[in-house]
């Protein structure tokens, strides 16, 4: 048998040790310090098809590790910003938990302040919160930029602060508390282990407690106070907080125990729970009996969903540009559908991330030089290779961007192809138009949300990190959102059009992109754009100063003959005053904001612009109009159409999706069925007479055992017996012993029953088939399937194994 | 004017005279021999618990009392300052804290140990005043104690180990044995010659060892029960056991038989009973509105007192909704005589503390913090439509503004699946309610041949099971959600997906995820790989608002469903 035939043989990963660092960064060639290297860079490696230096693969490198490490920096800034009003909340709850209970209505029994806490469906996710939760509770200040109710807590918490007021806080999982025993013992443990100075450890010093006892932590909590009561200052008992994360996954017979022994424990240890619940409320309550939610005093935390904090990270990220490396559309989507369709799980979508970053610069020779703060002094720039060029001269957009080069300028044009010192020069000033476009992109897409928020019409709403995708997608500027917005904008009234130019303008200026001012030097595309806009609505003042002066002159007038100006002024105006209206109405039935409904009361009631401003206004309007349109047109292009975006924009997608996607059954049947996909060996060649089936209907006597014995076993029933499937596997592999499939199977069949002749596989042909061996190869063929989990014994029949893989179920 | 102890603690239990005239008989004096066990049973908060403890703890426990007669004060004063200082005379267990042997012991040799816990920390229910003297000794001589009193330590003693039956009854033994200054004082004052002449030597003060929820004995030892029961007799000491349970001593029975307690039983309270306690409730600054709380808690009585029996419940109910009695009273809107008008002023939030107060499905804070929050004005303009609202689905959010208590909570109470996670557990639901055979009926991809085939398969379907359709008593949906292979469960998965999808590993995932928020139940063991069988742990409620958040008709997939 061949020595490379059975698959159970160990492989074993033995990586270097990393004890015998070199000081110094020595290129030396020999086997180990390339070894070493290898593993001090992550693996990366020099990229041979462009001939890289050994300095440019470190450029990749470091690029990668500050990319990532500015998105990971970002990221949980972001998560951190979502929650902060529910950790502060929860703070307040917890340090309030027992001082509060005096002011409230007087209760017939004390009831254990519980805080449930709605952390979404995504339990894997949850570890990293409730650490921040727990942190936030024990430390002795509430998380900043909290609520308001929070500071002047905290202005008396101060001055009795200190660290033995803090709350203690454990958290018990649901893996640690299988019995009530192991509950209590998890939870004792781990608030002796907090090493709080003045406490004692009751369980040391030859006391023969039992390390589940309640006496242990009531012990331990008095000699805590007692170190308090040094102090001499009047100041609040600590709270001892613990943490159940996953509530679903608890015993609830032992939950129930272990919440009655804590609130039995209450007058004497005062207990904070918190439950971290993935579902709804209804667990709880399937959870507990009536007896043990009684002793409850629950509060409700809803923590950020986890799709806002997706749409909220995708913004921060790429929408905004605040990071180097973008996702193309393709990936993006896999991102997303992933995490929408699959699991809500934004831990999910880092890694995810991650794995597209390290990919980029992994195997992209270009990626040196995806760096924002590339110039022409850059480093990256002289370690370009003619392989490097090439590469640039290959990507669509630089291709794209020459041929647009062509009519204008053809001398240019061919330099960009031909001189490889001019490309050189020229890189720096794509790469910085193409972060111009970023930051032109950002804003001019806030001011997309600015107007979609305006409108809050439920067929309008769509989320950021949708209409992200369609401008990624290219689709954005052709698809009907946009016109629908703007003909919302075009029915505003005079009063409402002005407030939204105001408030458009208002947005514009605080844009960082306009305020920062810096690089005056360079014109801003932005700043004339806020030129426009300044102008739209000096002129836009102006005239409804002037409307409103009039209105205000003849508003009695107008008051008297209501009706009839209404008249006229419809007449006058024909269809358009009538269509406004109608639309009008339509608006100010989903106005949400309270300060545009009144205005526009207002405006209906008094303001009505006469005849002859009627002219300029609509011409004002109609350049609003245009100019919406323009923005949109200009600087929401699709990033495919800027030079050397490929850089930038990861696009692939097929490697994300075997790691993140991975599709077992595929796999296996794959692997079993059509063996060579993955082996790679040109001696599975159909046999020339069946030129009309497919390789993977057939059994070649040349595949692999097992494969073979798969393939048998697929035609299979529910049982199999054993015999039948060995003389079927004999037969075949006798097959492969005739001259390559030219005689009828009958033939072959009586030849094979006679003499069998052997051979491993298509080896050695010489040899012959041993009815021995055959056995053998049957039985380790079989014991892999049994091993992959195809077939398994059974007792109802016998020479019988049972299928149990799909198939007739 | 002299209150006796007695009269105290008749005066903290209404309605319970009886009762503790009944244990303190058993008692006896604090020497005096007792029956082995007693069990005391009764329904959930009836006061077994509270009742034994202020017994015991006002006749054997270190109760600061105060002095009721001049003549007998300086005996009882240092009755009491022993009994504070002594080792405690009973140990109180809870059995749920005690989930093992080893642990009742323990903790019982530790109280019986050491002095009684001081009362001003001690028991809410059972508030502190009404500790008092012993009242037992009658002596007069008592200059002879003080002279005897040694300076004990009262540092809690070492924590003893004790891991079986027999080491505990060589405990007991070794505490009964224990003479101390309580002893001697009982017998300097020579009144217990008199009850038991010869054997005065050897006889101490009783022990009590009270467990408390004793059905949990049944689970964490039920052989210690029978021990328990002849635990005077195997120790051959003065010592007493006393259950505390809410199930009747049949229960408690084993096989082979044993010693019977002596039961005493604690029954219901009646309507002026638990207007009596609920009296006592009312807090001392309010006591000028004595009257309307009368009248209110006869009200909260009638009203609520056919769905609730639980006088904690009622306590409950009661603390929460008189501050919102009062409040148009304190508030000068209403007078306080004018009765009807208070009546249907409160009535609106009685819908809603029987919804969802009592429920818990929001907690005592989140009341009150809303209700007095919350302008009164709105509650009580939408008296008349509060109860019509209804409890619509604890998934979706409450229509209308109506209810402005409910619209708060109900936002909290949205919890959102993954896309295809829905349609598993949509599938799920499918596959558990819906019998195999129709699958093909349901789920079957035919073309236009199909129909034909689906409906004369209809038709045999109704045919066959004849008019079980509707009201049948074999309904799945009457019977709850059955077993179904994980590979059916898919394969309708698939089915009921608009677009293709290819399988991959989140789907099972999502599987497993779903099996750890309970909402799929796993009825094979955990250690059998293959053939997975799951049962759908949602309501119908929770499947509609899914489905019809993905646009997706359940109704049409459902079989013998309504």
């Amino acid at each position: 048998m061949d020595e490379f035939d059975s698959l159970t043989d160990g492989v074993f990963f033995v990586p270097p040790s990393t004890t015998g660092k070199t000081t110094g960064k020595s290129k030396t060639t020999s086997g180990k310090a390339a070894q070493r290297d290898h593993f001090k860079r992550d693996g990366f490696q020099q990229l041979k098809d462009v001939n890289e230096p050994i300095e440019a693969m470190e450029i990749r490198h470091d690029l990668f590790n500050r990319e990532w490490g500015l998105m990971t920096g970002r990221i949980e800034n972001v998560m951190r910003n979502m929650n902060t009003v529910v950790l502060s909340a929860i703070y307040n709850f917890v340090h309030n938990a027992y001082s509060r209970q005096s002011s409230n209505a007087a209760m017939p029994f004390l009831e254990l302040p519980t805080g449930l806490i709605f952390a979404g469906i995504n339990v894997p996710d949850h570890d990293l919160l409730f650490q921040q939760i727990a942190q936030t509770i024990s430390s002795s200040t509430p998380p900043s930029s909290g609520p308001l109710e929070a500071e002047d807590m905290e202005l008396d918490h101060n001055t009795t602060a200190s660290a033995s007021s803090a709350s203690h806080v454990v958290i018990l999982q649901s893996k640690d508390c299988t019995n009530l025993k192991s509950a209590q013992k998890s939870m004792i443990e781990q608030f002796l282990g907090l090493g709080i100075a003045g406490a004692t450890n009751p369980l040391e010093g030859g006391t023969r407690l039992q390390n589940y006892d309640m006496l242990v932590l009531e012990r331990w909590y008095q000699s805590l106070c007692e170190s308090d009561d040094g102090g001499g200052e009047e100041r609040k008992q600590p709270t001892l907080v613990v943490i159940l994360q996953d509530f679903e996954s608890f015993d609830y017979d032992t939950l129930q125990d272990f919440i009655t022994i804590c609130s039995n424990y209450q007058d004497r240890i005062p207990f904070v729970l918190l439950m971290g619940l993935a579902t709804s409320i209804d667990a709880l309550h399937q959870g507990l009996p009536k007896a043990v939610l009684s002793r409850l005093q629950t509060r409700k935390f809803q923590m950020q969903q986890s799709s806002e904090c997706l749409t909220a990270i995708i913004e921060d990220l790429f929408i905004h540009a605040n990071v180097g490396l973008m996702v193309g559309s393709l990936p993006l989507k896999q991102l997303i559908d992933q995490f929408i369709h699959y699991n809500f799980s934004v831990g999910g979508f880092i890694s995810n991330l991650k794995y597209i970053v390290m990919h980029h610069f992994y195997a992209n020779p270009l990626s040196i030089l995806c760096d924002r703060s590339l110039t022409a002094q850059s480093k990256a720039l002289d370690l370009l290779t003619s392989g490097h060029f090439d590469h640039l001269r290959m990507l669509p957009s630089f291709q794209q961007y020459v041929e647009g080069k062509l009519e204008g300028d053809p001398q240019e044009a061919e330099m960009l192809i031909l001189d490889d010192e001019f490309l050189v020069q020229q890189i720096p000033d794509l790469v910085q138009g193409l972060w111009e476009y970023h930051q032109n992109f950002g804003m001019i897409f806030d001011f997309l949300w600015f107007l979609q928020t305006r409108f809050s019409i439920s067929l309008l709403k769509k989320p950021k990190r949708a209409l992200y995708f369609m401008a990624l997608e290219g689709s954005l500027i052709n698809s009907s959102h946009i016109p629908f917005l703007q003909s919302l904008v075009r029915k505003l009234d005079s009063n409402n059009m002005m407030i939204f130019v105001e408030d458009w303008l208002q947005l514009f200026k605080e844009s960082p992109r306009c305020v920062s001012k810096e690089s005056t030097a360079l014109e801003n595309a932005m700043d004339r754009e806020l030129i426009v806009v300044q102008s739209i609505r000096d002129r836009m003042a102006a005239l409804l100063d002037i409307v409103s002066e009039d209105s205000v002159t003849s508003s009695s007038e107008v008051e008297d003959n209501g009706e009839e100006a209404e008249e006229s002024s419809k007449t006058l105006s024909g269809g358009f005053v009538k269509k406004r209206k109608l639309v009008s109405l339509n608006v100010y039935a989903h106005e949400t904001d309270g300060r545009q409904t009144r205005i526009a009361k207002k405006t209906r009631e008094t303001t009505r612009i006469p005849k002859g401003a009627l002219g300029a206004y609509t011409l004002l309007v109609k350049e609003i109009d245009e100019t919406i349109s323009r923005l949109f047109r200009t600087y929401l292009v699709c990033h495919t159409s800027m030079p050397l975006n490929e850089i930038y924009y990861y696009s692939q997608i097929a490697i994300q999706q075997k790691a993140f996607l991975p599709q077992p059954r595929a796999s296996i049947q794959t692997a079993l069925g059509q063996p060579e996909v993955y082996l790679n060996c040109d001696c599975c060649r159909p046999p020339s007479g069946s030129a009309g089936q497919s390789l993977a209907d057939m059994v070649l006597p040349t595949q692999h055992d097992t494969c073979i014995l798969y393939k048998l076993y697929v035609e299979c029933g529910r049982m199999i017996n054993m015999y039948d499937w060995f003389t079927a596997f004999g037969m075949i592999l006798e097959r492969g012993e005739q001259p390559a499939g030219v005689e009828e199977p009958l033939a072959k069949k009586r030849a094979g029953a006679k003499g069998s002749r052997a051979g491993s596989k298509a080896k050695t042909k010489a040899s012959k088939l041993d009815q021995k061996e055959v056995q053998a190869r049957f039985i380790s063929g079989v014991a892999e399937l049994q091993f992959m989990g195809f077939i398994k014994s059974t007792t109802r029949k016998t020479d019988h194994v049972m299928r149990l893989t799909w198939g007739n179920i | 004017m002299v209150t006796s102890p007695l009269q105290l603690l008749h005066e903290a239990f209404p309605g319970r005279a009886k009762q503790i005239d009944q244990i303190l008989g058993f008692m006896g004096k604090p020497w005096a021999a007792t029956p082995p066990s007693l069990l005391i049973n009764g329904n959930s908060s009836l006061g077994k618990t509270a009742v034994l403890k202020a017994t015991l703890s006002a006749m054997l426990g270190g109760g600061s009392g105060g002095g009721s007669n001049s003549t007998q004060i300086q005996t009882e004063q240092q009755l009491q300052e022993l009994r504070r200082r002594l080792p405690s005379r009973y140990a109180f267990l809870d059995c749920v804290e005690c989930h093992t042997p080893r642990l009742i012991f323990e903790h019982a040799i530790y109280q019986l140990r050491n002095p009684p816990p001081s009362q001003d920390k001690g028991s809410v229910v059972f508030p502190s005043t009404h500790a008092s003297t012993t009242g037992m000794s009658e002596k007069k001589e008592a200059a002879t104690v003080s002279r005897k009193r040694k300076r004990m330590t009262t540092s809690p003693l070492d924590w003893n180990k004790c891991e079986n039956v027999n080491e505990f009854v060589e405990w007991c033994r070794k505490i009964c044995d224990t003479k101390d200054e309580l002893d001697e004082f009982h017998e300097t004052h020579g009144n217990h010659r008199a009850v038991s002449g010869s054997i005065s030597k050897h006889q101490n003060e009783t022990r009590y060892l009270v467990l408390d929820r004793a059905e949990r004995l049944r689970d964490t030892a039920p052989t210690l029960i029978s021990v328990l029961m002849r635990l005077q007799e195997l120790t051959g000491r003065n010592i007493c056991v006393i259950l505390i349970t809410t199930i009747v001593w049949e229960k408690f029975r084993s096989k082979t038989g044993g010693y019977e307690p002596i039961v005493l039983n604690f029954p219901q309270y009646t309507k002026s009973e638990t207007v009596a306690i609920l009296r006592k409730d009312l807090p001392a600054e309010e006591e000028e509105d004595l009257d309307l709380y009368m009248r209110f808690v006869d009200l909260v009585y009638d009203v609520f007192q056919r769905n609730c029996k639980d006088l904690n419940e009622i306590r409950h109910l009661v603390a929460l909704l008189f501050p919102l009695y009062i409040k148009p009273v304190k508030e000068g809107k209403i007078q306080k005589h004018e009765g009807l008008k208070l009546h249907r002023h409160i009535q609106a939030y009685f819908v809603e503390a029987m919804d969802k107060l009592y429920l818990r499905e929001i907690s005592s804070t989140e009341w009150s913090d809303r209700t007095l929050s919350t302008a009164s004005g709105s509650m009580s303009g939408g008296s008349g439509s509060t109860g019509g609202g209804g409890t619509g689905g604890h998934v979706s959010t409450a229509p209308g503004g109506d209810r402005a208590l409910t619209t708060a909570l109900d936002v909290q109470n949205v919890f959102d699946l993954p896309y295809y996670t829905k349609f598993i557990l949509i599938a799920s639901f499918l596959a558990s309610y819906n019998p195999p055979r129709l699958d093909m009926r349901y789920f079957a991809k035919v073309s236009s041949t199909g129909s034909k085939m689906t409906k004369r398969s209809k038709v045999a379907a109704a045919k066959k099971h004849g008019h079980d359709s509707m009201g049948s008593k074999l309904r799945q949906q009457l019977l709850g959600p059955k077993p179904f292979p994980i590979e059916r469960m898919l394969a309708i998965f698939y089915s009921i997906l608009d677009e293709e999808v290819e399988e991959n590993v989140n789907v099972h995932t999502q599987i497993a995820s779903l099996v750890s928020l309970r909402m799929l139940q796993r009825v094979t063991p955990m250690d059998k790989l293959d053939s997975i069988k799951c049962k759908c742990n949602v309501s119908y409620e929770m499947i509609k608002t899914l489905a019809k958040s993905t646009r997706f008709e359940i109704d049409k997939y459902l079989y013998d469903f309504s």
